[in-house]
């Protein structure tokens, strides 16, 4: 469906560097990354907002690189949502209808349809400038939706909602992708958004792309450092330095097939980390550690654990309450050799 | 050694309350000086005439052709200042250029160059470069109505695409990108999202671009001269009649110009735009 080969740009602030990247027909793809990695700029390349400075853009086999943004035939809805405060909800939605000089009624009846299918129906007369900002979301949506693109940018269209919005606007995303057979492209900094509606992830950072795919095989291997530490997995010790010669996992593993290499470390996911009382677990790396903090996090506790180094571990409600841990415990710790994965130390 | 007394808290709260008032009433006092100032100016105009003399002075012949040729010559050098302004501001407001500070310097010398230089600068290029040739094609702007409005046009274009700019730019850039996301080419997110989001504040600069036509002396002088019935705006005709001592003439045109300098501002204002004012 889509294809960017190769694309570098350079606007001051942000750049892309060699950036490539294929979204497959029906994917739900979210470029994720720290705020100021170049996912937006990425994401304004492919609407044609930006001419990359080398690269080729490539959609449904047809070099579009060169075409400007209102001959793509991609929907875009920005971050702020940009609608036109001079115009009704009814007008935002059919401006692009108007553009292709769709007969009055039709444009009438295709934005109805899509205000009925985003829940706005009742807003269509309102003043735009009056909408609170799941509703301004929905209408952004909608203004593009109805222009039957295969193709939907979206660019961190959840992250100024608050979280019970966010929740809600997920699931209904969702639904539109998978009801309308979209191909969307979403832009985000929190991984947790893509969580909830990715088929696939590609991490981003510095201007560059570190690494795709379907968002377990990231999660579960993810093959950079930034790329573990941008998904929220705490435990990665380098191959060098205080913190490696302290902490027994690493020493440990000196000689093994898993011990770093120069430039890489190792990366532990704390659900991986199994803790219990008395006598250490057979198999794997077990150790004994101090428990230093015990945080309840909702659904699960994190416990931080003294192991030489600082390690984390993710409980279930259902584990705790077996454990009882507190903080200054003596705990067996043990880790499955599959847990344990080396990735580059960048 | 005697400790030095204790500063007596009541005896500060009055030295505090003192400065307090100093302080209000010199602010105070320069505004009130100023609006008064402007204030007596116009009394002065207005108790000078009476409203016999003043429509006797308004209905002259004279008088008559002075406005007539003054809001039409205003009128057009406006809106030719503003359909340049336009795209000119647009430039200004999306493009980058190199030796934008070269370009940017040019554009602002009408407004810094003294009246006058600017008008004799106007009779230089076109009476003594460009005379001859303009005049084998049948135009010779040097003391002539069409001259006027060059001069006119001259003041205020860089008015005009200052304001004209700041109205643009005061668009978040944003929407017209999205618009041709939607579907408009350049033109169309230019004309159907960017304008009417700028439309108020391109008024007001046309507002007071007319309103700095309207009082301009110097370089309409300079390169059209003051001839009587033929380039005497009112303006000129003002300095004419004062120059001869015909003060109720003078006094009727400088009053026709307080009028439409007053509802200038009253259309200015309406537009929410004081910003561009100063």
């Amino acid at each position: 469906m889509l294809e960017l080969n190769n694309i570098s740009i350079d606007l001051g602030q942000f750049s892309l560097h060699d950036v490539s990247l294929t979204v497959d027909e029906g994917q739900y793809v979210c470029l994720a990354g720290p705020t100021g990695a170049g996912k937006t700029v990425l994401l304004e390349c492919v609407a044609g907002l930006h001419r990359p400075e080398c690269g080729r853009t490539v959609l449904k086999g047809q070099d579009i690189t060169d075409l400007p943004p209102e001959l793509r035939g991609i929907g875009y809805v920005p971050q702020d949502y940009a609608l036109f405060p001079h115009m009704d909800v009814l007008e935002n939605i059919t401006y692009g209808l108007v553009e292709r000089e769709t007969p009055r009624q039709l444009a009438r009846e295709k934005a109805e349809s899509a205000a009925e299918l985003l829940q706005i129906s009742h807003l269509l007369h309102r003043d735009v400038t009056t909408l609170s900002g799941g509703e301004r979301q929905r209408v952004a949506l909608a203004r593009t939706l109805v222009l039957d693109c295969k193709l939907l940018l979206l660019d961190e269209p959840l992250s100024a909602l608050d979280s019970a919005t966010t929740k809600e606007l997920s699931l209904h995303l969702a639904e539109i992708h998978r009801r309308l057979h979209l191909t969307v492209l979403h832009v985000t900094h929190d991984f947790t958004e893509a969580f909830r509606l990715a088929t696939h992830i590609a991490i981003c950072n510095a201007g560059r792309i570190l690494q795709t795919g379907t968002l377990e095989e990231v999660f579960t291997h993810p093959n950079w450092r930034t790329v573990a530490s941008f998904l929220g997995i705490s435990n990665i010790f380098p191959r060098r330095g205080q913190e490696a010669a302290r902490c027994p996992i690493v020493s440990r593993l000196e000689g093994t097939d898993l011990h770093p290499r120069d430039g890489h470390c190792i990366c532990i996911r704390p659900d991986q980390v199994s803790l219990r009382r008395g006598d250490p677990a057979p198999g794997g790396l077990a150790f004994e550690a101090v428990v230093r903090n015990v945080r309840w996090m909702g659904p699960t506790h994190e416990v931080t654990l003294d192991a030489g180094a600082p390690l984390v571990a993710t409980l279930s409600r259902q584990e705790q309450e077996a454990l009882s841990l507190r903080d200054g415990d003596l705990i067996q710790v043990s880790i499955d050799s599959s847990a344990i994965h080396v990735l580059e130390d960048r | 050694m005697s400790q030095p007394c204790a500063p007596n808290p009541a005896e500060v709260a009055d030295r505090h309350a003192a400065r307090e008032r100093i302080f209000r009433y010199s602010a105070i006092g320069s505004l009130a000086f100023e609006v008064l100032f402007v204030g007596a100016v116009v009394v002065a105009l207005i108790a000078y005439t009476d409203a016999s003399t003043f429509l006797q002075s308004v209905t002259a012949d004279e008088t008559l052709f002075s406005i007539k040729l003054t809001l039409l010559t205003v009128t057009v050098s406006t809106a030719i200042s503003m359909l340049l302004a336009i795209p000119a501001g647009y430039a200004l407001s999306n493009y980058r250029f190199p030796f934008s500070s070269v370009i940017d310097t040019l554009l602002d010398l009408p407004i810094v160059l003294p009246p006058v230089a600017a008008g004799f600068a106007l009779l230089i290029l076109f009476g003594y470069y460009l005379g001859d040739p303009m005049e084998e094609m049948g135009l010779f702007l040097p003391h002539s109505q069409i001259g006027i409005v060059v001069a006119q046009f001259f003041a205020t274009m860089t008015f005009a695409v200052r304001s004209v700019r700041a109205a643009l730019d005061s668009v978040n850039a944003r929407l017209p990108a999205v618009a041709r996301t939607l579907g408009s080419n350049r033109w169309r997110a230019f004309r159907r999202v960017t304008l009417p989001l700028a439309r108020n504040g391109i008024i007001a600069g046309g507002v007071l671009s007319w309103a700095r036509c309207l009082g301009l002396f110097g370089p309409v002088v300079m390169f059209c001269g003051a001839t009587r019935y033929r380039t005497e705006i009112l303006p000129t005709a003002i300095f004419l009649n004062n120059s001869v001592g015909r003060l109720e003439e003078a006094v009727a045109g400088t009053l026709i110009l307080l009028l439409l300098a007053v509802v200038t501002l009253i259309v200015f204002k309406r537009l929410g735009s004081q910003g561009f004012l100063f």
